[in-house]
């Protein structure tokens, strides 16, 4: 309950801090605040349409919260939602559009494979932290960037590019690869909700995930408890990676307002890992708090289009609400604090 | 045995090389424009790479402290060899060398911000957000005056804006470091880019369009910065106690000292630095700001302060390293060689992987960067 109150209280500050940045160097601008903020509602609720986007664009978000959430239960910050995405969203979307399969089995093979792909990732930073020490944090964030690099590099082979393309996109994905859905509201959000269930199945209620903890609450008390540390730390990375990889596969195969998917390029992962970060952060260290924080995000990124389109105003403003909510979020107290 | 590994790892890469090497390299070692026309150097492929490798074979089987640094070198020009060998056009060495120091000047400037900062033990991961902040209040600044000095004064307090608040939440409020460096970077992403969108956007040439800033300018303040940074850290006695903060910052405690005050010292003084590389991004290159300008250069320099391993000369000749690797993967593309230039670039973020690793020599950091200090009551 003190977690919702706080949460109520953190979203407030960041309208209330979006607004006063709106207004600090346009301050004829006063008056579009409260135009800006209802388009910004009206994007993200105010209709069957608004929701769909919202909850699509919530689904990756909170596969990816959740592969978040798996690295802080075993003491890791994995920083490599992004590369683990990008490396999903890479290879469901080369299923998609390289294969042929029959509908329904092409999507699940895709989605499998963009999950395998995260998941090889992950546990590449998992391995490194086990075996040489490396630290997760760098070694993941540098991994974003060797992602990225890669598939602008792969962009540019014969293999990935839209054959008459001179830019740098690939062929588009299959109608049998693409998630079912109406519109925009796909079967990712449902993917996504039963991630979470078995994320916190197994977090809370297996073996492993008891190892899992044990290893995040005191490395060294599990060891001496016969846990084995280090396989720990790769399996704990591995199936973060796994969720991300998940994450990616979703945006790679989720059909656009048109009903097929948006076809591979540098942008299409969007910054959905960075996001991740936000929504585990929100989440409090809950399933459902993820699921939730994935909405509320989602939500955000669903009404900054009609924002702009409606109010005029700037869809980055919706960074620096993000940004603020976290802040809040993330400050034990500010009470303490300002003493 | 570690000293020759890395030469004896250039040797065999450059063996290899020589293997695919064929034709001619041109290197051309003034520009077309040039007031004074330098001959163009037409070298076989083959040899030149044949004898980088002997270069490193032989600092390999001598295998003293310079070994690596010697293998390291023969790599490189083997390499620009390899790939200038067999391309209809010349390999602009001017050029090269041009690009490498712009490159490497905020990856510089930035790099010792970031230094300082994890020195004193704040981990600072929002380099990029300090470098983006400055290029925007820079070019602002420098558009409505007209003023290059108020631009860079500019970008210089938007670094220590930006460090101030990464202080605030780190050393008072004790948030996770690693968190707040990427909310910081989401918070500038999102303050520049609405801004810009907002004020630039509709009247350019009044908000958009600053006088340019000549490159050396700022290439010779990160030059100078260096032997600064150094100093101040190596040699007095400030310098000291911002180390012993960022090693065990209970034993900085006990000695009387106060250390959120000496971090917020450290931060505040690297935003400035960092402030300082961001300027280069808009004023030295074209006057003008557009949405996420650095796009990860602030993450090259966090690389090049891994890789350099938190020491000023060593980051230093990291940040010209990456600045070499950027502008070769520039120059490669035009001359239309082998080697892709986009896997080029990914190149210094594999190296610090690698680094962290361990695989090639130690990487240390400073024994509490990332962990809040709280006073024991």
């Amino acid at each position: 309950m003190r977690d919702l109150v706080g949460a109520v209280l953190a979203v407030l500050l960041g309208l209330v801090v979006g607004a006063l940045v709106m207004v600090l160097f346009d301050p004829a601008s006063a008056a579009n605040v409260a135009r800006a903020y209802a388009a910004l509602f009206d994007g993200a609720f105010g209709s069957g349409r608004a929701i769909a986007e919202t909850i699509a664009l919530a689904a990756p978000l909170i596969c990816a919260g959740l592969g978040i959430w798996v690295g802080f239960g075993a003491g890791l910050f994995n920083v490599g939602a992004q590369g683990q995405a990008i490396v999903g969203a890479t290879i469901a979307a080369y299923i998609g559009f390289a294969v042929v399969l029959p509908a329904g089995v092409h999507a699940m093979v895709a989605l499998a494979g963009g999950m395998l792909g995260g998941a090889g990732w992950g546990s590449l930073a998992g391995w490194l932290r086990a075996r040489f020490g490396a630290h997760e944090v760098i070694t993941t964030i540098m991994g974003n960037y060797v992602a990225a690099g890669l598939l602008a590099f792969l962009l540019t082979t014969p293999r990935f590019q839209r054959p008459g393309r001179g830019d740098s996109v690939a062929p588009l994905v299959h109608p049998s690869a693409a998630l079912p859905g109406w519109g925009r509201a796909h079967l990712g959000v449902l993917l996504a909700v039963l991630a979470a269930a078995a994320v916190w199945l197994w977090l809370q209620r297996s073996r492993q995930g008891l190892e899992l903890r044990a290893v995040g609450f005191n490395p060294l008390a599990a060891d001496t408890s016969g846990i084995v540390v280090a396989s720990t730390v790769v399996r704990a990375m591995t199936v973060s990676g796994l969720l991300a990889g998940l994450a990616g596969a979703i945006v790679a195969l989720a059909p656009d307002v048109h009903g097929s998917p948006t076809p591979l390029s540098d942008s299409l992962v969007g910054s959905v890992g960075w996001d991740a970060i936000t929504v585990a952060m929100l989440g409090r260290g809950r399933a459902v708090g993820i699921v939730v924080a994935g909405v509320l995000v989602g939500a955000l990124r669903a009404g900054s289009l009609t924002m702009q389109t409606q109010a005029g105003t700037p869809f980055d403003l919706v960074n620096v609400i993000q940004a603020v909510i976290v802040l809040a979020v993330a400050t034990p107290s500010l009470w303490r604090v300002l003493r | 045995m570690n000293r020759r590994r890395l030469a004896l790892l250039a040797t065999i890469v450059l063996l290899g090389l020589a293997v695919v090497t064929s034709g001619d390299a041109v290197f051309a070692l003034s520009g077309q424009f040039d007031r004074f026309g330098l001959p163009a150097v037409r070298l076989p492929g083959r040899a030149l790479v044949l004898a980088c490798a002997g270069v490193a074979g032989v600092a390999a089987a001598i295998g003293r402290r310079w070994s690596p640094l010697v293998g390291l070198k023969a790599l490189v020009v083997g390499f620009v060899g390899w790939a200038a060998a067999g391309s209809a056009l010349p390999f602009l060495v001017g050029n090269q060398v041009a690009g490498t120091v712009a490159y490497a000047t905020p990856l510089v400037l930035g790099a010792l911000g970031g230094l300082l900062c994890e020195r004193s033990g704040v981990v600072n991961i929002s380099i990029e957000g300090q470098f983006l902040l400055a290029a925007f209040a820079s070019t602002i600044v420098a558009s409505v005056t007209g003023v290059l000095a108020f631009g860079v004064l500019a970008g210089v307090l938007a670094g220590l804006v930006m460090a101030a608040l990464l202080a605030f939440f780190s050393i008072q409020a004790l948030v996770g470091q690693v968190m707040l460096g990427i909310v910081l970077n989401l918070l500038a992403a999102g303050l520049t880019g609405f801004w810009f969108a907002q004020i630039m956007v509709p009247q350019p040439l009044v908000f958009n369009s600053a006088p340019v800033l000549n490159r050396w300018v700022l290439a010779g303040l990160a030059a100078a910065s260096v032997p600064v940074v150094w100093l101040l850290l190596f040699r007095t006695k400030w310098g000291l106690r911002i180390r012993a903060a960022g090693e065990h910052p209970q034993a900085v405690a006990s000695a009387g000292l106060d250390v959120r005050r000496l971090r917020w010292q450290a931060v505040l003084l690297g935003g400035a630095f960092a402030g300082l590389g961001g300027c280069f991004f808009t004023l030295a290159t074209v006057g003008q700001f557009s949405r996420n300008i650095t796009s990860g250069y602030g993450f090259i320099a966090l690389a090049a302060l891994i890789m350099g391993r938190w020491q000023p000369g060593r980051v230093a000749l990291m940040a010209l390293g990456f600045g070499f690797v950027m502008q070769l993967a520039g120059q490669t593309q035009a001359l239309g060689t082998p080697i892709n230039s986009q896997l080029l670039l990914i190149l210094p973020y594999v190296a610090t992987i690698v680094a962290v690793a361990g695989l090639v020599g130690r990487v240390r950091a400073p024994a509490a960067s990332g962990q809040n200090y709280q006073a024991e009551r």
